[in-house]
C-alpha cells in the first residue's frame, strides 16, 4: 500500500526482551479509527489485558499521531498516548499540540508501541529505521528540562519526550513533557513511562510525508489558513494576555473556574488578583505556537521584578495555568508562575498538583490531617506551603507519598471523612464547576473516557447560546435532522433550555473524528473547519475516500470502544456522577448563591445523554444493537457477555 | 536599469522576535522542493537559542521564491520585490 498524509508503520518496542519489530498500518485500522487517537484506542483495547496493574510491566503504552500531523494544515500537530490511567484505572488519554509526533511520522511510525519493564533505566533513540534503546542511568533524577538538554547534547537536534522526577516516583498525575513544553498530562503517563523505567524518548527522522492530491491540498489549507487569519479572535489569543479579562475573566464571573477545592467562586480573579494589565506588562514576554499553527496562543514568560525576577520558560496556556494555582489559595501572578514552573520540571500535572494542595490544605483547617502528617508543614493557603507541598509530592516525602496517589486513592486511604473534600469523577479533577450553569464542555466531564475531562466536549455552546444558534451549528458537524429536532425543540429556539446531553453526544463523537486527524478543536481553529471540510481534507492527504457519514460514524465508533475498555474495567453509570461536594455543598460566587446539583436532575441529563448514544440506561453501557451498528459486534461480546 | 533579476524575490528580510517556531515555513519549503513534508529538507532553517530566542536563516540552494513568507502568518518573514 502506497501511504499518503500516514507513514505506514506502527513500531512495538518490547523493553523486558528489549525486542523491536515494525508492522504496516493496515487500511482497514485508518478506515475504521481514522489514526492517531483512535487507532491508539484500538491498540489499548486489544493490547492492554483487562485486570492489569496500570503500573506493571503489562500495561502497553499506545503513542501515535494522526494523518494531518507533519503537514501544513493549520493547528495539526496533536499527538497522543492512550494506556490504562494509574490515576483512574481507567482508560488513559492524554495529548499535546506540542508533541513529538510529526517527528516521529519523519522517521517511518505513525505509532510507537511500548510494553514491559526495561531493567534498568533506559531511553530510546529513534533515528529513521535505527531504534536504539540507550542506558539512560546518568539521566534518572534529571529534571524535565535538563534531561531535555542532556539528551540534546548527547544525540544533536532531536526532539525529545521525557519524564521528570514525578514520573520515575510513579506520581500517579506525573506528566509526559514533549520537548520541554507539551504537556501529555492529567491521568498520570509520566508515571506509566516511570514503571517501565523509561525516561525518554528522543526521535529525529529524515524521510517525508507526502500528500495524495498536492493541488487540492495547497488550496484547502490556504484557504483556511485565510480563516484563521481573519479570526476576530486571533489578536487576543495571541498577544499580552488579553483573553485574560474575556475568558478566565469571565468563567470566574460565572462560577465556572472557582477556588480554594472548589469551596468559592473568584468573579473578581481577573479584575482584582490576575490583572491582564499586570499581566502583559510583567510576566509576558511573547507567544509561542503549536506546529503548523497560526493561532500562537502559547506563550513565553519572563517575570520582571519581585521574587522571581527574571523566570523565563515557555507554557503552553501561559494564563490559564498560573491562574488554576487559585485553587491553592494562590492569589498573584508571580506565585501562579512560580508553581507552574515547580510542576513544569518535576514533570507533575499544574491542575491536579493545585487541587491536590487545595485538597490537602481542607483537610488540615478540617483537623483531618496534622502537623504530625505534613511533616511540620503548616497547609495556610500560602505560596509557600504550595511550593513545599508540591516537593513532598513530587518526592513521596511525609503525606507526600499519599498525596501522589491523586485525590480519590488518598482521601480513601486518609478516611475520617477526607472522602468528602476529594472532587473527582473517575478519579480525575474537574477543570470546571457544574453547580452555576450547564454547556457541553462542563457537562461533558461526567461521561468523558478519562474522567472530569472537558476537552472532548468543546463545541460553541462555551458561551450561553439560544436554540437558534444551536440549529445553526448543528449542521456543520454533521449531525442529522431528526438529531437537531430533538437536541433544540421548536419551543426552545430563543432559550439556553435546549438538551446539552444530547448536543454532547454528537460533539464527542465529531471531536474525537478530529483529534484523531489530528487537529485542534481550539476556538481560533476548530470552528473553521466542517464535517464536510474533514472529509475533502481527509481524502487530499490521504487518498483514502471517506464520506461524512463514515468518518462521524468512526468518531462514534472510537468513543464507543473507549466506554467498552471502561466498561471492562469495571466502570458504570454510577462512575457518570458528579463530585459528592458538587451534589452537596451550595456554590457562592459573589453575590450570586448557586445550590448543589440536584441528583434527579443530573439523572435526567445522563438518561438523555444515553438515549442519544444508545446506551443502555441502566448500566450506561453500551447496548449490542449500538456496538453491531459500529461493527463493534465482536468487541462488545467480549466485555458485555462477560458482564452478564 | 533595473537590478538583474535572478530570483523571484530580491530579498527574504527576517524578523525572528515575531516568530512563534510554528515552522509552517519549513513545511511548506519542504513541501515544494522536496514534494513531502519534513523540516529538515527546507531551505529556510530556525534555530532556538536556549529554547526561548529564535534565530532564522537560509541554506545555500535558497532561490528566495517566498513561499516561506507566503506561510508565515506572524509577519516574521518578508519577501522583498525587485525595484522595477
Amino acid at each position: 500500500m502506497e501511504y499518503h498524509g500516514f507513514a505506514g508503520q506502527i513500531l512495538y518496542i518490547d523493553l523486558t526482551n528489549r525486542d523491536i519489530r515494525k508492522e504496516p498500518l493496515g487500511e482497514n485500522l485508518i478506515r475504521d479509527y481514522i489514526g492517531g487517537m483512535g487507532i491508539n484506542t484500538k491498540l489499548a483495547f486489544d493490547l492492554i489485558e483487562p485486570g492489569i496493574d496500570p503500573l506493571s510491566p503489562k500495561n502497553v503504552i499506545c503513542y501515535g499521531s494522526g494523518p494531518f500531523v507533519g503537514t501544513t494544515i493549520p493547528g495539526c500537530s496533536r499527538a497522543g498516548i492512550i494506556t490504562k490511567s494509574p490515576l483512574t484505572g481507567l482508560l488513559g488519554e492524554s495529548q499535546t499540540g506540542v508533541s513529538i509526533g510529526p517527528m516521529l511520522k519523519y522517521a517511518g511510525y505513525d505509532h510507537l508501541v511500548i510494553s514491559g519493564r526495561a531493567e534498568k533505566p533506559v531511553y530510546l533513540a529513534i533515528t529513521d529505521d535505527d531504534v536504539e534503546i540507550r542506558d539512560a542511568e546518568g539521566l534518572w533524577g534529571k529534571d524535565v528540562y535538563e534531561t531535555t538538554d542532556l539528551i540534546r547534547a548527547e544525540l544533536g537536534d532531536y526532539w525529545v519526550s521525557c519524564i521528570g522526577p514525578a514520573g520515575e516516583k510513579l506520581v500517579r498525575f506525573a506528566n509526559i513533557v514533549e520537548n520541554k513544553s507539551g504537556m501529555i498530562a492529567r491521568v498520570g503517563l509520566g508515571a506509566v513511562m516511570g514503571s517501565k523505567n523509561l525516561k525518554a524518548i528522543a526521535v529525529r527522522g529524515t524521510k517525508g510525508i507526502t500528500v495524495s492530491q498536492r493541488g487540492k491540498f495547497r488550496k484547502m489549507v490556504k484557504e483556511l489558513r485565510e480563516k484563521v487569519a481573519a479570526s476576530p479572535v486571533l489578536d487576543m489569543w495571541r498577544n499580552e494576555g488579553k483573553v485574560i479579562d474575556y475568558y478566565i475573566g469571565q468563567y470566574a464571573k460565572r462560577g465556572i473556574s472557582v477556588t480554594k477545592n472548589f469551596s468559592e467562586g473568584i468573579p473578581e480573579a481577573t479584575d482584582v488578583y490576575f490583572t491582564q494589565k499586570e499581566y502583559a506588562k510583567r510576566i509576558w514576554k511573547n507567544y509561542f505556537a503549536c506546529m503548523s499553527c497560526p493561532a500562537g496562543d502559547k506563550g513565553i514568560v519572563s517575570i520582571q521584578g519581585g521574587k522571581y525576577d527574571g523566570l523565563t520558560f515557555k507554557i503552553s496556556n501561559p494564563w490559564g495555568t498560573p491562574l488554576t494555582f487559585n485553587q491553592a489559595g494562590i492569589r498573584n501572578w508571580d506565585d501562579g508562575v512560580q508553581c507552574t514552573y515547580l510542576s513544569d520540571i518535576y514533570g507533575m500535572d499544574s491542575f491536579s498538583s493545585a487541587i491536590m494542595i487545595g485538597f490537602a490544605t481542607e483537610l488540615y483547617k478540617n483537623g483531618i490531617i496534622s502537623k504530625e502528617d505534613t511533616g511540620g508543614l503548616e497547609l495556610d493557603w500560602s505560596a509557600d506551603a504550595a511550593f513545599k507541598l508540591m516537593e513532598k509530592i513530587a518526592r513521596r516525602e511525609d503525606i507526600g507519598d499519599i498525596l501522589a496517589d491523586g485525590v480519590k486513592a488518598a482521601s480513601e486511604r486518609i478516611g475520617k471523612g477526607a472522602e468528602e473534600h476529594a472532587v473527582h469523577v473517575k478519579g480525575l479533577e474537574p477543570t470546571m464547576d457544574l453547580r452555576s450553569e450547564h454547556f457541553t464542555e462542563n457537562f461533558g466531564q461526567l461521561v468523558d473516557p478519562r474522567g472530569a475531562h472537558h476537552a472532548r466536549g468543546y463545541s460553541i455552546t462555551y458561551v450561553p447560546r439560544k436554540g437558534k444558534s444551536i440549529k445553526n451549528y448543528a449542521p456543520l458537524i454533521g449531525i442529522p435532522e431528526a438529531a437537531i429536532d430533538q437536541i433544540c425543540p421548536e419551543s426552545e429556539l430563543d432559550t439556553n433550555n435546549w438538551s446539552k446531553p444530547r448536543l454532547l453526544k454528537w460533539v464527542n463523537d465529531y471531536n474525537s473524528m478530529s483529534y484523531s486527524c489530528g487537529q485542534c478543536m481550539r476556538v481560533q481553529i476548530g470552528p473553521q473547519y466542517t464535517l464536510d471540510i474533514y472529509r475533502d481534507l481527509f481524502y487530499a492527504t490521504t487518498g483514502i475516500e471517506m464520506s461524512s457519514e463514515e468518518l462521524q460514524k468512526a468518531g462514534e465508533r472510537i468513543w464507543n470502544l473507549q466506554r467498552l475498555f471502561n466498561v471492562r474495567e469495571g466502570a458504570s453509570r454510577k462512575d457518570d456522577m458528579p463530585p459528592h461536594k458538587m451534589l452537596n455543598e451550595a456554590l457562592v460566587v459573589g453575590e450570586k448563591k448557586y445550590p448543589p446539583l440536584n441528583e434527579k436532575h443530573i439523572n435526567e441529563l445522563l438518561d438523555d445523554y444515553y438515549d442519544e448514544r444508545g446506551w443502555d440506561k441502566d448500566t450506561g453501557n453500551p447496548t449490542m444493537e449500538t456496538l453491531k451498528r459500529l461493527d463493534l459486534e465482536e468487541e462488545g461480546r467480549s466485555v458485555l457477555e462477560k458482564k452478564s | 536599469m533595473g537590478e538583474k533579476k535572478k530570483t523571484r524575490f530580491k530579498e527574504i528580510k527576517t524578523h525572528p522576535e515575531k516568530c512563534s517556531a510554528c515552522i509552517s515555513c519549513q513545511l511548506a519549503c519542504s513541501f515544494a522542493y522536496a514534494k513531502s513534508f519534513n523540516p529538515i529538507k527546507s531551505r529556510i532553517i530556525l534555530n532556538y537559542i536556549g529554547d526561548i530566542e529564535r534565530e532564522i536563516s537560509f541554506s545555500d540552494d535558497c532561490i528566495k521564491c517566498g513561499i516561506c513568507a507566503d506561510h508565515c502568518n506572524y509577519g516574521a518573514i518578508e519577501a522583498v520585490a525587485w525595484s522595477d
